[in-house]
């Protein structure tokens, strides 16, 4: 598989405080939906900006298609490459109008009106706000605010999709909406990479994570093995997903299921 | 509650623009065509003195935004709120240094105090001019969304810095607001009785520092937004302007009516009217 995003020995420590990121190494390919899993204040986020290369690894690096973000020229490319959604989307939301949001970054590149237009409804489709053009962004629900975060920055059409947090303050219902949009766009060959601590969110949408903590990758691997570590992840401050936790507890399982579907066919098979 | 106050003032003026929003004459107009009127009828009102053009331009001002459905209470209350509070207090003096023609005249501690009729018209002249103006600007603000004032400025070929700078302003004032209020809000769920006079003007200076420690987190991370979004410190908006016949006879009619009304003041005798 080709590596789309590696990050070598990166190092990178914020002025009068022990927090940074220490030796962080990591490799994401091509097409896969990949977790950064780690407590609050671990570092994650911290993590995110270098991908975009809002921030500037002090040492080692940090490779987007084979592009380095210390090189200033490569920037603007790098930036067309990862789409960052932010964790607030009161953060992001820069205009009052849906559409003028939506095209903020396209206006940026230079293409024409009509060729934004045309994007910018594309994108509002893909997120589900089909027909909220003209509305206010104001007026808009959490959930709205953030699936029209996620539009803004895939209507930019970049190969890699980093989202900071996406379910936090969401309902149920967002979060099922927001993994059905996360999972269409990795299907459609999108690279993912999310940072979050829902656990139950993780499992259904990751194939690979790692696990972060005070600035330090602890392990990475597929969710099935590293989402079953239960001692790994409470030596964390983590939680195994839901589903997990109630497999632990049940004697005779074996392998510990870490998604829905998989623990109704796990006890569906026992009942039979 | 004075935070909760100006959220509802702001949530109106720069996030709603409700009337500015509404399809009739003037909201009709283009932006730029209204820039241009609405600034050459500051420079009429700067250069004219008599009180009654002040007058005639104050209600062809009142009669635009009532044709165009813009609330005319807010419309009064907005300019002349603004008009009351500061610049009835700076032309006080104007009533006593004026020299002309005895009004009145009283004496205070041994000091002979006379307000003139001269006087009298300069302060008036003064108010009238400033809300004169301000009554011009808001009827360009409540009939034209910022996005389209923006574009317009950017059309006008306004400096690049000055028109980017206009665009956040109005993201940042109604952010820092929206905090303001949530620290209030936390502010008066642990008080246990309602404050006086003082301890609410006490209560405003935690808020204005905290304001200002979350405003410089959220200014960042706004910032970050937008360079993660190809920011690349120039404007261009999604508006496509377009002036028609309609602009350019409303451009030509302002420009000609405000011109016409210079000069007639000029030509009118300086004759105090009380």
């Amino acid at each position: 598989m080709e590596p789309i995003l590696e990050v070598k020995n990166l190092f990178f420590k914020y002025p009068k405080t022990d927090k940074g990121l220490f030796n962080v190494n990591m490799t994401v390919y091509r097409g896969e939906c990949v977790g950064i899993i780690g407590p609050n204040g671990a570092g994650k986020s911290t993590l995110l900006l270098h991908f975009n290369g809002l921030l500037k690894p002090q040492s080692g690096f940090v490779l987007v298609k084979g592009l380095n973000t210390l090189n200033e020229k490569n920037i603007s490319r790098i930036r067309r490459e990862v789409g960052l959604v932010f964790q607030d989307p009161n953060d992001q939301i820069l205009k009052n109008i849906v559409e003028e949001e939506v095209a903020y970054g396209l206006l940026n590149s230079g293409l024409s009106l009509d060729e934004i237009s045309v994007k910018v409804n594309d994108a509002l489709k893909t997120v589900g706000l089909k027909d909220y053009n003209k509305r206010v962004t104001f007026h808009l629900s959490y959930g709205e605010k953030k699936k029209l975060s996620i539009a803004s920055i895939l209507v930019m059409n970049p190969d890699i999709l980093v989202l900071d947090e996406p379910t936090s303050n969401l309902d149920p219902g967002g979060v099922e909406d927001l993994t059905n949009i996360i999972r269409d766009l990795n299907r459609n060959g999108k690279t993912i990479i999310i940072a979050t601590h829902d656990m139950d969110f993780a499992a259904e949408l990751f194939n690979r994570c790692y696990i972060i903590d005070e600035g330090r990758i602890i392990c990475e691997g597929g969710v099935e093995t590293v989402l079953t570590n239960i001692s790994l992840l409470r030596e964390h401050r983590l939680k195994p997903p839901t589903v997990t936790q109630v497999f632990t507890g049940l004697p005779g399982f074996g392998k510990l299921p870490v998604r829905v579907g998989e623990a109704v066919e796990l006890l569906k098979r026992r009942l039979e | 509650m004075l935070f909760s106050k100006l959220y509802e003032f702001f949530t109106d003026v720069f996030v709603l623009e409700e009337s500015a929003r509404k399809n009739f004459f003037i909201q009709r107009l283009d932006p730029r065509v209204k820039i241009i009127a609405a600034f050459t009828g500051i420079i009429c009102v700067s250069l004219i003195r008599n009180l009654l053009i002040f007058m005639v331009i104050l209600s062809a001002a009142l009669l635009s935004a009532a044709a165009s459905r813009i609330s005319l209470k807010d419309f009064i209350f907005r300019s002349l709120g603004f008009t009351v509070l500061f610049t009835t207090v700076i032309s006080i003096p104007l009533l006593f240094t004026t020299p002309g023609r005895v009004l009145a005249e009283t004496s205070i501690i041994g000091l002979t105090v006379k307000v003139t009729w001269d006087g009298v018209y300069n302060a008036a002249a003064l108010v009238l001019r400033v809300w004169t103006a301000l009554t011009l600007l808001n009827l360009l603000v409540m009939s034209t969304s910022f996005d389209k004032i923006t574009a317009a400025l950017s059309a006008l070929r306004a400096p690049r810095l000055f028109t980017v700078i206009f665009d956040l302003t109005l993201k940042y004032i109604f952010i820092m607001v929206q905090e303001a209020m949530r620290v209030s809000r936390a502010q008066e769920a642990r008080r246990l009785w309602k404050p006086g006079f003082i301890e609410r003007v006490k209560s405003v200076i935690p808020v204005a520092s905290n304001i200002l420690l979350r405003s410089h987190v959220k200014a960042n991370n706004i910032y970050n937004a937008m360079l993660a979004r190809g920011f690349n410190g120039g404007y261009r908006s999604l508006q496509s302007l377009k002036i028609r016949g309609g602009d350019l006879l409303y451009l030509l009619f302002s420009i000609g009516l405000f011109s016409f009304l210079v000069l007639l003041d000029k030509s009118l005798t300086f004759t105090v009217i009380f």
